[in-house]
Protein backbone atom coordinates (compact mmCIF):
# COMPACT_ATOMS: atom_id res chain seq x y z
CA UNK A 1 0.00 0.00 0.00
CA UNK A 2 1.44 3.38 -1.00
CA UNK A 3 1.64 6.31 1.70
CA UNK A 4 -0.27 8.27 -0.72
CA UNK A 5 -3.62 7.43 -0.01
CA UNK A 6 -3.27 8.09 3.60
CA UNK A 7 -2.38 11.89 2.62
CA UNK A 8 -5.26 12.69 0.18
CA UNK A 9 -7.71 12.48 3.15
CA UNK A 10 -7.34 13.59 6.43
CA UNK A 11 -10.52 13.18 8.24
CA UNK A 12 -10.17 11.25 11.00
CA UNK A 13 -12.61 8.04 10.92
CA UNK A 14 -11.47 6.59 14.23
CA UNK A 15 -10.57 9.12 17.00
CA UNK A 16 -9.42 7.56 20.71
CA UNK A 17 -8.98 10.23 23.39
CA UNK A 18 -7.41 9.64 26.48
CA UNK A 19 -9.34 6.07 26.49
CA UNK A 20 -9.00 3.99 29.67
CA UNK A 21 -10.89 0.32 29.94
CA UNK A 22 -11.57 -2.15 32.28
CA UNK A 23 -13.58 -5.44 32.37
CA UNK A 24 -14.81 -4.91 36.45
CA UNK A 25 -15.05 -2.20 38.39
CA UNK A 26 -12.27 -2.87 40.79
CA UNK A 27 -10.16 -4.57 38.63
CA UNK A 28 -7.22 -3.81 36.51
CA UNK A 29 -7.01 -1.28 33.38
CA UNK A 30 -6.60 -3.97 30.33
CA UNK A 31 -6.61 -0.26 28.12
CA UNK A 32 -4.58 2.50 29.41
CA UNK A 33 -4.80 5.85 28.63
CA UNK A 34 -4.53 5.21 24.77
CA UNK A 35 -4.64 8.14 22.12
CA UNK A 36 -5.02 6.81 18.70
CA UNK A 37 -6.20 8.32 15.54
CA UNK A 38 -7.03 6.82 12.30
CA UNK A 39 -7.69 8.61 9.28
CA UNK A 40 -9.87 7.80 6.34
CA UNK A 41 -8.24 5.11 3.85
CA UNK A 42 -5.71 4.20 5.84
CA UNK A 43 -5.05 1.11 6.76
CA UNK A 44 -3.59 0.18 10.35
CA UNK A 45 -2.06 -2.58 11.44
CA UNK A 46 -2.36 -3.71 15.85
CA UNK A 47 0.46 -5.66 16.58
CA UNK A 48 0.89 -7.23 20.18
CA UNK A 49 0.84 -10.87 21.79
CA UNK A 50 -1.86 -12.73 23.43
CA UNK A 51 -3.43 -10.58 26.64
CA UNK A 52 -2.18 -7.03 25.09
CA UNK A 53 -5.60 -5.86 24.75
CA UNK A 54 -5.58 -5.24 21.23
CA UNK A 55 -9.16 -7.58 21.10
CA UNK A 56 -10.17 -4.93 23.93
CA UNK A 57 -9.40 -1.91 21.56
CA UNK A 58 -11.14 -3.67 18.24
CA UNK A 59 -13.97 -3.92 20.61
CA UNK A 60 -13.90 -0.24 21.30
CA UNK A 61 -14.11 0.76 17.86
CA UNK A 62 -18.06 -0.30 17.34
CA UNK A 63 -19.69 0.54 20.61
CA UNK A 64 -19.56 -3.59 21.99
CA UNK A 65 -17.51 -2.10 25.12
CA UNK A 66 -18.06 1.16 26.27
CA UNK A 67 -14.85 3.53 27.99
CA UNK A 68 -14.33 3.48 31.51
CA UNK A 69 -12.25 6.57 30.66
CA UNK A 70 -12.12 8.82 27.55
CA UNK A 71 -14.15 8.70 24.50
CA UNK A 72 -14.15 7.53 21.28
CA UNK A 73 -15.31 8.76 18.26
CA UNK A 74 -16.21 6.90 14.97
CA UNK A 75 -16.63 8.83 12.07
CA UNK A 76 -17.31 11.94 14.35
CA UNK A 77 -19.91 9.82 16.47
CA UNK A 78 -19.45 8.95 20.02
CA UNK A 79 -19.87 5.13 20.58
CA UNK A 80 -21.63 6.48 24.24
CA UNK A 81 -24.56 8.05 22.43
CA UNK A 82 -27.13 5.42 22.19
CA UNK A 83 -29.28 7.22 19.18
CA UNK A 84 -26.07 6.79 17.20
CA UNK A 85 -25.26 3.28 18.09
CA UNK A 86 -26.58 1.34 15.14
CA UNK A 87 -24.67 3.53 12.88
CA UNK A 88 -21.51 3.57 14.84
CA UNK A 89 -21.73 -0.29 14.19
CA UNK A 90 -22.77 0.22 10.35
CA UNK A 91 -20.30 2.18 9.95
CA UNK A 92 -17.73 0.13 11.85
CA UNK A 93 -17.99 -3.23 10.30
CA UNK A 94 -16.65 -6.14 12.69
CA UNK A 95 -14.59 -9.38 11.88
CA UNK A 96 -14.00 -12.11 14.46
CA UNK A 97 -11.82 -14.72 14.77
CA UNK A 98 -13.95 -17.27 14.68
CA UNK A 99 -15.39 -18.12 11.43
CA UNK A 100 -18.29 -20.24 12.50
CA UNK A 101 -18.99 -18.63 15.94
CA UNK A 102 -20.29 -15.07 13.61
CA UNK A 103 -22.24 -16.73 10.78
CA UNK A 104 -25.93 -16.79 11.72
CA UNK A 105 -27.70 -17.99 8.78
CA UNK A 106 -27.66 -21.88 7.07
CA UNK A 107 -27.21 -20.16 3.97
CA UNK A 108 -24.47 -18.02 2.60
CA UNK A 109 -26.60 -15.52 0.92
CA UNK A 110 -28.66 -14.90 4.26
CA UNK A 111 -26.37 -14.63 6.46
CA UNK A 112 -24.41 -11.63 4.31
CA UNK A 113 -27.85 -10.06 4.71
CA UNK A 114 -28.62 -10.40 8.33
CA UNK A 115 -26.48 -7.02 9.12
CA UNK A 116 -28.51 -5.42 6.18
CA UNK A 117 -31.92 -6.85 7.78
CA UNK A 118 -30.91 -5.57 11.12
CA UNK A 119 -30.78 -1.75 10.16
CA UNK A 120 -34.11 -2.24 8.35
CA UNK A 121 -32.62 -1.63 4.69
CA UNK A 122 -35.67 -2.39 2.27
CA UNK A 123 -35.90 -5.65 0.16
CA UNK A 124 -35.36 -4.49 -2.89
CA UNK A 125 -32.28 -2.54 -1.96
CA UNK A 126 -30.91 -6.17 0.23
CA UNK A 127 -30.99 -8.17 -2.93
CA UNK A 128 -28.39 -6.01 -4.62
CA UNK A 129 -26.29 -4.78 -1.39
CA UNK A 130 -25.96 -8.92 -1.14
CA UNK A 131 -24.95 -9.65 -4.33
CA UNK A 132 -22.54 -6.69 -4.41
CA UNK A 133 -20.94 -7.72 -1.13
CA UNK A 134 -20.63 -11.07 -2.41
CA UNK A 135 -19.01 -9.76 -5.48
CA UNK A 136 -16.65 -7.74 -3.84
CA UNK A 137 -15.21 -11.09 -2.07
CA UNK A 138 -15.14 -13.05 -5.05
CA UNK A 139 -17.76 -15.54 -3.24
CA UNK A 140 -20.68 -14.77 -5.76
CA UNK A 141 -20.34 -18.32 -6.81
CA UNK A 142 -21.11 -19.38 -3.23
CA UNK A 143 -24.28 -17.81 -2.64
CA UNK A 144 -26.19 -20.89 -2.19
CA UNK A 145 -24.53 -22.38 0.07
CA UNK A 146 -24.53 -23.76 3.01
CA UNK A 147 -21.68 -22.07 5.31
CA UNK A 148 -20.19 -25.01 7.18
CA UNK A 149 -19.33 -26.51 3.66
CA UNK A 150 -16.84 -23.97 3.19
CA UNK A 151 -13.08 -23.38 3.50
CA UNK A 152 -12.12 -21.62 6.60
CA UNK A 153 -11.04 -18.83 4.12
CA UNK A 154 -14.13 -18.86 2.10
CA UNK A 155 -15.87 -18.83 5.90
CA UNK A 156 -14.37 -15.13 6.84
CA UNK A 157 -14.78 -13.77 3.20
CA UNK A 158 -17.96 -14.48 4.09
CA UNK A 159 -17.89 -12.60 6.93
CA UNK A 160 -16.26 -9.60 5.71
CA UNK A 161 -19.43 -9.86 3.26
CA UNK A 162 -21.89 -9.59 5.79
CA UNK A 163 -19.84 -6.54 7.56
CA UNK A 164 -19.71 -5.15 3.24
CA UNK A 165 -23.15 -5.46 3.10
CA UNK A 166 -23.73 -3.11 5.41
CA UNK A 167 -22.31 -0.42 3.49
CA UNK A 168 -19.54 0.65 6.25
CA UNK A 169 -16.49 3.24 6.08
CA UNK A 170 -14.60 1.33 8.27
CA UNK A 171 -13.21 -2.50 8.21
CA UNK A 172 -12.02 -3.80 11.23
CA UNK A 173 -10.30 -7.45 11.74
CA UNK A 174 -9.78 -8.70 15.03
CA UNK A 175 -7.38 -11.74 13.99
CA UNK A 176 -9.46 -12.91 11.32
CA UNK A 177 -6.52 -15.32 9.85
CA UNK A 178 -5.66 -16.37 13.50
CA UNK A 179 -7.99 -19.46 12.76
CA UNK A 180 -6.80 -20.22 9.18
CA UNK A 181 -4.28 -22.38 7.43
CA UNK A 182 -1.97 -19.93 5.51
CA UNK A 183 -3.61 -20.30 2.19
CA UNK A 184 -7.02 -18.84 3.94
CA UNK A 185 -5.03 -16.15 5.43
CA UNK A 186 -3.55 -15.09 1.88
CA UNK A 187 -6.77 -15.00 0.62
CA UNK A 188 -8.68 -12.58 3.29
CA UNK A 189 -5.07 -10.68 3.70
CA UNK A 190 -5.29 -10.06 -0.34
CA UNK A 191 -9.36 -9.70 -0.16
CA UNK A 192 -9.17 -7.21 2.56
CA UNK A 193 -6.38 -5.08 0.56
CA UNK A 194 -7.80 -4.65 -2.50
CA UNK A 195 -11.38 -3.17 -0.37
CA UNK A 196 -8.93 -0.66 1.10
CA UNK A 197 -7.49 0.32 -2.11
CA UNK A 198 -10.57 -0.05 -4.91
CA UNK A 199 -13.49 1.03 -2.55
CA UNK A 200 -11.46 3.57 -0.32
CA UNK A 201 -12.44 1.48 3.47
CA UNK A 202 -10.53 2.47 6.14
CA UNK A 203 -8.90 -1.39 7.39
CA UNK A 204 -8.25 -1.68 11.44
CA UNK A 205 -5.91 -5.04 11.19
CA UNK A 206 -5.63 -6.83 14.19
CA UNK A 207 -2.89 -9.36 14.28
CA UNK A 208 -0.17 -11.16 15.87
CA UNK A 209 1.37 -12.60 13.21
CA UNK A 210 4.47 -10.03 11.83
CA UNK A 211 4.43 -10.71 8.05
CA UNK A 212 1.02 -9.26 7.83
CA UNK A 213 1.69 -6.25 8.94
CA UNK A 214 4.49 -5.56 6.26
CA UNK A 215 2.37 -3.34 3.28
CA UNK A 216 0.37 -1.41 6.41
CA UNK A 217 0.61 2.10 5.98
CA UNK A 218 0.45 2.48 10.12
CA UNK A 219 1.99 -0.17 12.68
CA UNK A 220 0.93 -0.10 16.31
CA UNK A 221 2.93 -2.30 18.42
CA UNK A 222 0.74 -3.06 22.17
CA UNK A 223 2.09 -4.21 25.06
CA UNK A 224 0.07 -4.54 28.48
CA UNK A 225 -2.45 -2.03 27.30
CA UNK A 226 -0.80 0.58 26.04
CA UNK A 227 0.35 1.34 22.39
CA UNK A 228 4.46 0.91 22.84
CA UNK A 229 5.75 1.76 19.55
CA UNK A 230 3.91 3.54 16.01
CA UNK A 231 5.37 3.99 13.00
CA UNK A 232 5.63 2.60 9.26
CA UNK A 233 6.24 -1.09 9.46
CA UNK A 234 9.77 0.06 7.78
CA UNK A 235 10.69 2.26 10.74
CA UNK A 236 9.78 -0.59 13.13
CA UNK A 237 11.20 -3.53 11.90
CA UNK A 238 14.65 -1.91 12.01
CA UNK A 239 14.34 -1.64 16.02
CA UNK A 240 15.09 -5.66 16.04
CA UNK A 241 16.10 -5.34 19.89
CA UNK A 242 12.86 -3.28 20.66
CA UNK A 243 10.61 -5.89 19.03
CA UNK A 244 12.93 -8.69 20.42
CA UNK A 245 12.11 -7.30 23.87
CA UNK A 246 8.36 -7.18 23.09
CA UNK A 247 8.55 -11.04 22.55
CA UNK A 248 7.64 -10.19 18.81
CA UNK A 249 9.61 -11.82 15.58
CA UNK A 250 10.10 -9.61 12.95
CA UNK A 251 9.65 -11.21 9.16
CA UNK A 252 11.75 -13.55 8.08
CA UNK A 253 13.36 -11.71 5.87
CA UNK A 254 13.86 -8.94 7.54
CA UNK A 255 16.18 -11.68 10.27
CA UNK A 256 17.80 -12.90 7.24
CA UNK A 257 18.88 -9.32 6.45
CA UNK A 258 19.76 -8.56 9.99
CA UNK A 259 21.88 -12.11 10.31
CA UNK A 260 23.64 -11.46 6.87
CA UNK A 261 24.65 -7.86 8.36
CA UNK A 262 25.62 -9.73 11.19
CA UNK A 263 27.80 -11.76 9.66
CA UNK A 264 29.57 -8.48 7.42
CA UNK A 265 27.01 -9.07 4.17
CA UNK A 266 26.05 -5.38 3.24
CA UNK A 267 22.47 -5.50 2.69
CA UNK A 268 20.34 -2.40 3.74
CA UNK A 269 18.83 -2.75 7.54
CA UNK A 270 14.97 -1.56 6.34
CA UNK A 271 14.53 -5.23 4.57
CA UNK A 272 10.73 -6.65 5.04
CA UNK A 273 9.76 -9.12 2.14
CA UNK A 274 11.28 -11.71 0.36
CA UNK A 275 11.16 -9.66 -2.84
CA UNK A 276 13.59 -7.23 -1.41
CA UNK A 277 15.85 -9.55 0.18
CA UNK A 278 16.26 -11.48 -3.28
CA UNK A 279 17.49 -7.53 -4.78
CA UNK A 280 19.24 -6.51 -2.33
CA UNK A 281 21.81 -9.43 -2.60
CA UNK A 282 21.64 -9.03 -6.35
CA UNK A 283 22.89 -6.22 -5.71
CA UNK A 284 25.42 -7.11 -3.44
CA UNK A 285 26.54 -9.84 -5.77
CA UNK A 286 27.30 -7.52 -8.44
CA UNK A 287 28.74 -4.81 -6.24
CA UNK A 288 31.78 -7.45 -5.29
CA UNK B 1 -16.21 -32.83 5.83
CA UNK B 2 -18.40 -35.43 6.65
CA UNK B 3 -21.51 -35.21 4.69
CA UNK B 4 -25.27 -35.03 7.07
CA UNK B 5 -28.66 -34.26 6.26
CA UNK B 6 -30.29 -32.48 8.53
CA UNK B 7 -33.97 -33.48 9.05
CA UNK B 8 -35.65 -36.07 6.81
CA UNK B 9 -35.42 -33.19 4.15
CA UNK B 10 -35.25 -35.22 0.41
CA UNK B 11 -33.97 -32.65 -1.73
CA UNK B 12 -35.10 -32.88 -5.69
CA UNK B 13 -37.05 -30.44 -7.24
CA UNK B 14 -41.10 -31.22 -7.72
CA UNK B 15 -44.19 -29.28 -7.76
CA UNK B 16 -44.38 -29.67 -3.95
CA UNK B 17 -41.23 -28.62 -2.66
CA UNK B 18 -41.73 -25.57 -4.72
CA UNK B 19 -44.79 -25.06 -2.75
CA UNK B 20 -44.75 -21.93 -0.06
CA UNK B 21 -43.90 -23.82 3.68
CA UNK B 22 -46.92 -21.92 5.06
CA UNK B 23 -49.63 -23.42 2.75
CA UNK B 24 -47.86 -26.83 3.67
CA UNK B 25 -47.84 -26.46 7.24
CA UNK B 26 -51.55 -25.76 7.20
CA UNK B 27 -52.32 -28.50 4.68
CA UNK B 28 -50.85 -31.17 6.95
CA UNK B 29 -52.44 -29.46 10.09
CA UNK B 30 -55.49 -29.45 8.23
CA UNK B 31 -54.96 -33.01 6.99
CA UNK B 32 -54.19 -34.13 10.18
CA UNK B 33 -57.48 -32.93 12.13
CA UNK B 34 -59.46 -34.36 9.06
CA UNK B 35 -57.73 -37.90 9.69
CA UNK B 36 -58.80 -37.23 13.64
CA UNK B 37 -62.20 -36.04 12.79
CA UNK B 38 -62.67 -38.92 10.08
CA UNK B 39 -64.72 -41.79 10.90
CA UNK B 40 -65.04 -43.87 8.30
CA UNK B 41 -63.14 -46.03 6.29
CA UNK B 42 -64.10 -44.62 2.76
CA UNK B 43 -63.13 -41.50 4.24
CA UNK B 44 -59.38 -43.03 5.51
CA UNK B 45 -59.32 -43.84 2.25
CA UNK B 46 -59.82 -40.52 0.95
CA UNK B 47 -56.90 -39.45 3.26
CA UNK B 48 -54.87 -42.11 1.81
CA UNK B 49 -55.25 -41.34 -1.76
CA UNK B 50 -54.37 -37.89 -0.87
CA UNK B 51 -51.01 -38.96 1.03
CA UNK B 52 -50.07 -40.92 -2.18
CA UNK B 53 -50.97 -38.24 -4.48
CA UNK B 54 -48.98 -36.15 -2.94
CA UNK B 55 -45.65 -38.24 -2.42
CA UNK B 56 -45.91 -38.81 -5.94
CA UNK B 57 -46.29 -35.32 -6.67
CA UNK B 58 -43.43 -34.87 -4.86
CA UNK B 59 -41.25 -37.18 -6.58
CA UNK B 60 -41.05 -39.05 -2.73
CA UNK B 61 -40.25 -43.02 -3.20
CA UNK B 62 -42.26 -45.22 -1.58
CA UNK B 63 -39.54 -46.97 0.09
CA UNK B 64 -39.12 -43.50 1.80
CA UNK B 65 -42.40 -42.68 2.88
CA UNK B 66 -42.08 -46.37 4.62
CA UNK B 67 -38.86 -45.63 5.93
CA UNK B 68 -40.73 -42.74 8.18
CA UNK B 69 -43.07 -45.63 9.55
CA UNK B 70 -40.17 -47.49 11.03
CA UNK B 71 -40.25 -45.93 14.44
CA UNK B 72 -44.02 -46.88 15.48
CA UNK B 73 -43.96 -50.24 14.63
CA UNK B 74 -43.82 -51.21 18.17
CA UNK B 75 -46.87 -48.42 18.33
CA UNK B 76 -48.25 -49.96 16.20
CA UNK B 77 -48.63 -53.64 17.02
CA UNK B 78 -49.46 -52.41 20.32
CA UNK B 79 -52.46 -50.46 19.13
CA UNK B 80 -53.28 -53.31 16.74
CA UNK B 81 -53.24 -55.86 19.58
CA UNK B 82 -54.74 -53.57 21.94
CA UNK B 83 -57.70 -52.85 20.07
CA UNK B 84 -57.96 -56.36 18.71
CA UNK B 85 -59.03 -58.01 22.25
CA UNK B 86 -61.10 -54.77 23.93
CA UNK B 87 -63.52 -54.32 21.25
CA UNK B 88 -65.59 -56.31 21.92
CA UNK B 89 -68.39 -55.95 18.94
CA UNK B 90 -69.60 -58.00 16.77
CA UNK B 91 -69.93 -61.73 15.70
CA UNK B 92 -67.00 -63.60 18.03
CA UNK B 93 -64.70 -65.23 15.15
CA UNK B 94 -62.33 -66.81 17.84
CA UNK B 95 -61.69 -67.53 21.33
CA UNK B 96 -58.92 -68.89 23.26
CA UNK B 97 -59.09 -68.33 27.06
CA UNK B 98 -59.92 -64.85 27.95
CA UNK B 99 -58.91 -63.51 24.89
CA UNK B 100 -61.99 -62.99 21.90
CA UNK B 101 -61.66 -61.86 18.75
CA UNK B 102 -64.38 -60.03 17.35
CA UNK B 103 -65.10 -58.80 13.69
CA UNK B 104 -65.87 -55.35 15.23
CA UNK B 105 -62.58 -55.94 17.01
CA UNK B 106 -60.84 -56.20 13.54
CA UNK B 107 -62.74 -53.86 12.35
CA UNK B 108 -61.60 -50.92 14.83
CA UNK B 109 -57.75 -52.50 14.73
CA UNK B 110 -57.18 -51.85 11.44
CA UNK B 111 -59.07 -48.81 11.45
CA UNK B 112 -56.77 -47.26 14.48
CA UNK B 113 -53.86 -48.75 12.92
CA UNK B 114 -54.61 -46.77 9.52
CA UNK B 115 -55.20 -43.88 10.93
CA UNK B 116 -51.70 -44.13 12.96
CA UNK B 117 -50.45 -44.84 9.43
CA UNK B 118 -51.41 -42.02 7.57
CA UNK B 119 -50.55 -39.63 10.63
CA UNK B 120 -47.23 -40.36 10.33
CA UNK B 121 -46.49 -40.80 6.80
CA UNK B 122 -49.01 -37.59 6.31
CA UNK B 123 -46.54 -35.53 8.86
CA UNK B 124 -43.56 -37.57 7.28
CA UNK B 125 -44.76 -35.29 3.82
CA UNK B 126 -44.10 -32.18 5.23
CA UNK B 127 -40.36 -32.73 6.62
CA UNK B 128 -39.55 -35.05 3.03
CA UNK B 129 -40.38 -31.83 1.09
CA UNK B 130 -39.99 -28.94 3.63
CA UNK B 131 -35.89 -28.06 4.31
CA UNK B 132 -35.66 -26.68 8.02
CA UNK B 133 -34.88 -22.97 6.95
CA UNK B 134 -38.05 -23.37 5.00
CA UNK B 135 -39.90 -24.80 7.75
CA UNK B 136 -38.29 -22.22 10.29
CA UNK B 137 -39.60 -19.09 7.85
CA UNK B 138 -42.98 -20.37 7.49
CA UNK B 139 -43.35 -20.93 10.90
CA UNK B 140 -42.45 -17.42 11.98
CA UNK B 141 -44.55 -16.00 9.25
CA UNK B 142 -47.51 -17.85 10.53
CA UNK B 143 -46.69 -17.05 14.28
CA UNK B 144 -46.64 -12.94 13.36
CA UNK B 145 -50.30 -12.36 14.39
CA UNK B 146 -49.23 -13.88 17.89
CA UNK B 147 -47.12 -10.93 17.91
CA UNK B 148 -49.84 -9.03 19.03
CA UNK B 149 -50.47 -11.43 22.36
CA UNK B 150 -46.41 -10.64 22.99
CA UNK B 151 -45.75 -13.92 22.23
CA UNK B 152 -41.57 -14.22 20.56
CA UNK B 153 -42.49 -15.26 17.02
CA UNK B 154 -39.28 -13.70 16.10
CA UNK B 155 -37.33 -14.62 18.98
CA UNK B 156 -38.52 -18.23 18.85
CA UNK B 157 -37.55 -18.34 14.54
CA UNK B 158 -34.34 -16.92 15.34
CA UNK B 159 -33.33 -19.72 18.43
CA UNK B 160 -34.70 -22.53 15.59
CA UNK B 161 -32.31 -21.24 13.02
CA UNK B 162 -29.53 -20.46 14.78
CA UNK B 163 -30.28 -24.23 16.70
CA UNK B 164 -30.15 -25.40 13.27
CA UNK B 165 -27.24 -23.78 11.99
CA UNK B 166 -25.01 -25.02 15.00
CA UNK B 167 -26.10 -28.86 14.51
CA UNK B 168 -23.42 -29.85 11.97
CA UNK B 169 -20.81 -27.65 14.03
CA UNK B 170 -21.44 -29.36 17.25
CA UNK B 171 -22.02 -32.69 15.35
CA UNK B 172 -18.21 -32.00 14.09
CA UNK B 173 -16.67 -30.95 17.60
CA UNK B 174 -18.47 -34.02 19.34
CA UNK B 175 -16.79 -36.40 17.22
CA UNK B 176 -13.34 -34.06 17.79
CA UNK B 177 -13.80 -34.64 21.25
CA UNK B 178 -14.72 -38.13 21.47
CA UNK B 179 -11.33 -38.50 19.50
CA UNK B 180 -9.89 -36.38 21.64
CA UNK B 181 -10.82 -38.21 24.82
CA UNK B 182 -10.36 -41.80 23.14
CA UNK B 183 -6.71 -40.87 22.52
CA UNK B 184 -6.64 -40.17 26.41
CA UNK B 185 -8.09 -43.93 27.10
CA UNK B 186 -11.63 -43.10 27.43
CA UNK B 187 -13.67 -45.55 26.38
CA UNK B 188 -17.07 -45.06 25.07
CA UNK B 189 -18.04 -48.57 23.22
CA UNK B 190 -17.67 -50.90 25.88
CA UNK B 191 -17.85 -51.73 29.74
CA UNK B 192 -21.18 -51.57 32.62
CA UNK B 193 -23.86 -49.24 31.10
CA UNK B 194 -22.64 -47.20 34.62
CA UNK B 195 -19.09 -47.14 33.16
CA UNK B 196 -20.17 -46.02 29.71
CA UNK B 197 -22.19 -43.21 31.04
CA UNK B 198 -19.61 -41.78 32.96
CA UNK B 199 -17.65 -41.93 29.82
CA UNK B 200 -19.95 -40.12 28.47
CA UNK B 201 -19.62 -36.96 30.71
CA UNK B 202 -16.21 -36.48 29.30
CA UNK B 203 -17.89 -36.26 26.28
CA UNK B 204 -20.59 -33.89 27.28
CA UNK B 205 -18.97 -31.29 29.84
CA UNK B 206 -16.29 -30.52 27.29
CA UNK B 207 -19.01 -30.31 24.74
CA UNK B 208 -21.05 -28.37 27.02
CA UNK B 209 -18.51 -25.37 27.95
CA UNK B 210 -17.62 -25.21 23.77
CA UNK B 211 -20.77 -24.42 23.57
CA UNK B 212 -21.89 -21.60 26.01
CA UNK B 213 -18.49 -19.85 24.58
CA UNK B 214 -19.64 -20.19 21.06
CA UNK B 215 -23.09 -18.15 22.13
CA UNK B 216 -21.04 -16.08 23.73
CA UNK B 217 -19.05 -15.31 20.51
CA UNK B 218 -22.19 -15.40 18.20
CA UNK B 219 -23.86 -12.82 20.64
CA UNK B 220 -20.97 -10.43 20.28
CA UNK B 221 -21.06 -10.97 16.35
CA UNK B 222 -24.85 -10.56 15.99
CA UNK B 223 -24.54 -7.29 18.20
CA UNK B 224 -21.74 -5.96 16.38
CA UNK B 225 -23.66 -7.01 13.22
CA UNK B 226 -26.84 -4.32 14.80
CA UNK B 227 -29.02 -7.07 15.94
CA UNK B 228 -31.67 -5.97 18.12
CA UNK B 229 -34.72 -8.49 17.93
CA UNK B 230 -36.83 -8.56 15.52
CA UNK B 231 -38.38 -4.35 15.70
CA UNK B 232 -37.81 -2.57 12.48
CA UNK B 233 -35.98 -5.90 10.91
CA UNK B 234 -36.59 -6.74 7.02
CA UNK B 235 -36.30 -9.72 5.50
CA UNK B 236 -33.99 -10.72 2.00
CA UNK B 237 -36.36 -13.62 1.44
CA UNK B 238 -39.89 -12.22 1.81
CA UNK B 239 -42.68 -15.66 1.35
CA UNK B 240 -44.69 -15.29 -1.12
CA UNK B 241 -48.03 -17.25 -2.09
CA UNK B 242 -48.17 -18.32 -5.96
CA UNK B 243 -50.84 -19.95 -8.36
CA UNK B 244 -49.48 -23.91 -7.19
CA UNK B 245 -50.42 -22.80 -3.55
CA UNK B 246 -54.05 -22.34 -4.50
CA UNK B 247 -54.36 -24.93 -6.13
CA UNK B 248 -52.74 -27.11 -3.17
CA UNK B 249 -55.69 -25.53 -0.75
CA UNK B 250 -58.34 -26.26 -3.17
CA UNK B 251 -57.19 -29.71 -3.14
CA UNK B 252 -56.74 -29.65 0.63
CA UNK B 253 -60.26 -28.05 0.87
CA UNK B 254 -61.97 -30.79 -2.07
CA UNK B 255 -60.65 -33.46 0.74
CA UNK B 256 -62.19 -31.51 3.85
CA UNK B 257 -65.29 -31.33 1.71
CA UNK B 258 -65.36 -35.21 0.51
CA UNK B 259 -64.70 -36.64 4.19
CA UNK B 260 -67.91 -33.97 5.78
CA UNK B 261 -69.55 -35.22 2.82
CA UNK B 262 -68.78 -39.34 4.13
CA UNK B 263 -69.34 -38.12 7.63
CA UNK B 264 -73.18 -37.13 6.79
CA UNK B 265 -74.50 -38.91 4.08
CA UNK B 266 -72.69 -42.47 4.65
CA UNK B 267 -72.70 -42.44 8.65
CA UNK B 268 -76.69 -42.11 8.36
CA UNK B 269 -76.54 -45.04 6.06
CA UNK B 270 -74.73 -47.69 7.08
CA UNK B 271 -74.26 -48.85 11.11
CA UNK B 272 -71.31 -47.03 12.64
CA UNK B 273 -68.12 -50.13 11.58
CA UNK B 274 -65.98 -48.21 13.91
CA UNK B 275 -67.90 -48.39 17.22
Amino acid sequence: MDRVCVEKSMTDMIDMRNVSYRYEEDGRDVLQNINLTVHTGEFVCVLGHNGCGKSTLAKLMNGLFQPTAGTVLVSGMDTRSENDIFRVRACAGMVFQNPDNQTVATVVEEDVAFGPENIGVPQKELRDRVDRALAAVGMSAYAKKEPHRLSGGQKQRVAIAGVLAMEPKLLILDEATAMLDPRGREEVLSTVKKLNREKQITVVWITHFMEETVEADRLLIMDQGRICLEGTPRELFAHTEDLRALKLETPPAAQIAQTLREHGIDVPNDILTPEELTDALWAFRSKT
Amino acid sequence: MREMTLGQYYAVNSPVHALDPRTKILSVISMMALIFLCRTFCGLAACACFVLAVSFAGHIPLSKMMSSLKAIYFLLLFTFLLNVFFNQSGAVLWQWGILNLTSGGIKRALFMALRLVLLVTGAGLLSFTTSPIELTDGLESLMTPLKKLRFPAHEIAMMMSIALRFIPILTEETDKIRKAQTARGANFDSGSLYKRAGAVVSLLVPLLVSAFRRAEELAMAMEARCYHGGEGRTRLKVLRFHASDAVAAAVVLALAAFIAADQTVIVSLLPDWTG
